[in-house]
């Protein structure tokens, strides 16, 4: 399918300068296009930049599960082509009641709409868009033709790991406790990763067949990416077993910062501080010194 | 006299080794550090509390976030009590939840 790729500028970054931000439509394979907002440096020589390609939380209104310029800009001033990309092909920068709308909508649920179905089950199409996004990212003449990091966190953790699976070229991820991970975990007596679709009262027979394409546990094997995981050994989400059972798939080198103290959200309760200093430094470090 | 003297012993080796879970009155802690255990490697897990003596402690173990391996309320007697002592021969996950009155400590290895 050739490329459509529709840009519009985003008015609040024209003072942005030496940096442009468009908000992005790319067409793709499934019911939706990737959307989200792509930023670079202007006049950047060709094949000097590796890509950064972010990508959200579960949700569809909360600000975790939206694009924005400025995280797209921030990675651009590191010296990156970096998109923004939302999980859902949503219209980028619309008011709360749209993503109300959606959420209470065509998204309840999304995470188990057609669940026993390969065809059907709606993380095909958001990993299409995935592929999609790359796809173009890959196409920019800045693209230093080796590096390309993808940065998320729980339902983005497991997009970031499913990147790294299904296109090669993705040559490293940081995945912040992930989800899609281990889903057929409760045939070995464990939790599976979220969204627990083996745990809902659909067809095990039918989900047997339909979940080992979109497991992140199955979808690593063969993946040399690097991969920088944060692991909660107290996540109820996103359990530990799953990160493990899904990384110990891969084949490239595996950065893990396993947390005694995390449960899937970021710690509190006087563990932050211990938590900046020794995973979340590190982390930025890691993704600094990647993208130097 | 040797089990309260080995209790204490550990009590002071954790507190070199400790990490602090969601601290206020109520602390777990554990003998690695990091939460990661060899195979067959013992595992022991301390709670340690401040002026709670005489209240009711609960319990709480799980295994792969599913099995639950211990399921108990006891009674603090001292600041430090040994709550969870085992080996695994095989990959597995534990989380131990420690809650009191007036708080509550959860920590996994």
């Amino acid at each position: 399918m050739p490329l459509d790729v529709k840009t519009a500028p985003v008015a609040d970054t024209i003072s942005e300068k030496g940096f442009s931000c468009v908000n992005v439509g790319i067409n793709c394979l499934g019911p939706k296009p990737a959307r989200g907002y792509f930023a670079k440096r202007e006049n950047a020589a060709p094949k000097s930049l590796p890509i950064v390609l972010l990508v959200h939380a579960a949700g569809d209104k909360g600000p975790w599960c939206c694009s924005e310029p400025v995280n797209a800009l921030t990675y651009a001033k590191m010296g990156t082509l970096c998109f923004d990309l939302n999980a859902h092909g949503m219209l980028n920068g619309q008011p709360e009641s749209y993503y109300a709308g959606l959420e209470s909508g065509v998204l309840k649920n999304y995470y188990l709409q057609g669940v026993i179905s390969p065809e059907n089950f709606y993380f095909k199409g958001m990993y299409q868009r995935l592929l999609r996004t790359i796809d173009f990212l890959t196409r920019q003449p800045e693209w230093d033709g080796k590096r390309i990091l993808v940065i998320g966190e729980s339902q983005g953790g497991g997009q970031a790991l499913a990147a790294a699976g299904l296109d090669h070229r993705v040559s490293a991820v940081v995945a912040i406790v992930p989800a899609m991970c281990d889903w057929l975990a409760p045939h070995s007596q464990r939790m599976g990763g979220w969204p627990q679709p083996f745990e809902t009262n659909a067809s095990k027979e039918d989900m047997l067949i339909a979940l080992p394409y979109f497991d992140a546990a199955n979808i690593l094997k063969g993946s040399k990416a690097t991969i920088f995981t944060e692991i909660g050994l107290i996540d109820m989400t996103c359990p530990s077993t799953s990160v493990y059972t899904a990384i110990n798939q891969s084949e490239g080198e595996k950065i893990i910062y396993a947390v005694p103290y995390r449960p899937h959200h970021q710690p509190q309760n006087g563990m932050t501080k211990t938590w900046e200093e020794t995973v979340y430094k590190p982390r930025e470090l890691f993704i600094r010194n990647y993208l130097k | 006299m040797k089990r309260f003297l080995s209790v204490s012993l550990l009590a002071v080796i954790f507190t070199c080794l400790s990490v602090v879970a969601q601290a206020q009155n109520i602390r777990l802690i554990q003998t690695n550090e990091s939460g990661i255990y060899k195979k067959g490697q013992k595992i022991s897990v301390l709670v340690l509390t401040s002026n709670q003596i005489r209240d009711s402690l609960r319990i709480r173990v799980l295994k792969n976030n599913n099995q639950i391996l211990i399921e108990k309320t006891t009674k603090i007697l001292s600041d430090s009590l040994l709550v969870f002592e085992s080996s695994f021969s095989e990959p597995c996950s534990i989380i131990i939840e420690a809650r009191i009155k007036d708080g509550n400590s959860t920590i996994g290895l």
